[in-house]
């Protein structure tokens, strides 16, 4: 398992290579001016990008276009977008513009304490490009 | 295996971490290498990387095959 936090790879050839049976998880990382940012074979075990959602915010149409222009590879894709109740607008802005024209799931849950306390509300949702 | 604040410049692979449990690679540059910038091979290891750029390498900045 490979975990890349704050990681810039750029004007490579492959910015990420992760071959067959390899477990990588990048956070909070850029990659700039490579030919692919990550190459993968058809049993690459599985592939994590973390952004913030201020890194989502920003880049979000250029996503968008990245996504539309691959999307026969979008089945491929499994997304996960994390944000308190106070954004979630532009959650769902993200997540329709990061949805591609194929079937979307997309679940929208709220996570109450457990006590019933109105503190620490949290909204989650998870979007993921399918077949 | 922890490196840290390390430039590491022109050559044929920047880090090749072929055998060993952990590496940890934390404030580092890896530029201008002819094959790849990191490479990582080693069967099951964990990898942390913090804070490193790697960039103008010939193949992959980051090769993940372990």
């Amino acid at each position: 398992m490979a975990i890349l936090e704050r990681v810039r790879v750029s004007v490579n050839s492959y910015g990420v290579y992760a071959a067959s049976g390899a477990s990588v998880d990048i956070r909070n990382s850029t990659a700039t001016d490579n030919g692919n940012l990550v190459a993968s074979s058809e049993h690459l075990e599985r592939i994590g990008v973390t952004l913030s959602f201020g890194t989502v915010e920003r880049i979000l149409d250029q996503l968008a276009d990245v996504f539309q222009a691959h999307a026969l590879v979008a089945h491929r894709l499994a997304i996960l977008l994390r944000a308190s109740l106070a954004v979630s607008g532009e959650l769902n802005r993200a997540a329709s513009l990061l949805g591609t024209r194929r079937s979307v799931v997309f679940r929208h849950s709220r996570h109450e304490p457990a006590d019933g306390a109105s503190k620490s509300r949290s909204c989650q949702a998870r979007l993921a490009a399918v077949q | 295996v922890s490196l840290e604040g390390l430039q590491v410049n022109g050559g044929g692979n920047g880090i090749n971490f072929a055998s060993g449990s952990e590496l940890r690679v934390k404030d580092c540059v890896v530029s201008n290498m002819e094959l790849n910038g990191i490479q990582l091979t080693a069967t099951g290891a964990a990898i942390f990387m913090n804070d490193v750029d790697v960039h103008d390498n010939g193949q992959s900045g980051i090769l993940v095959s372990g």
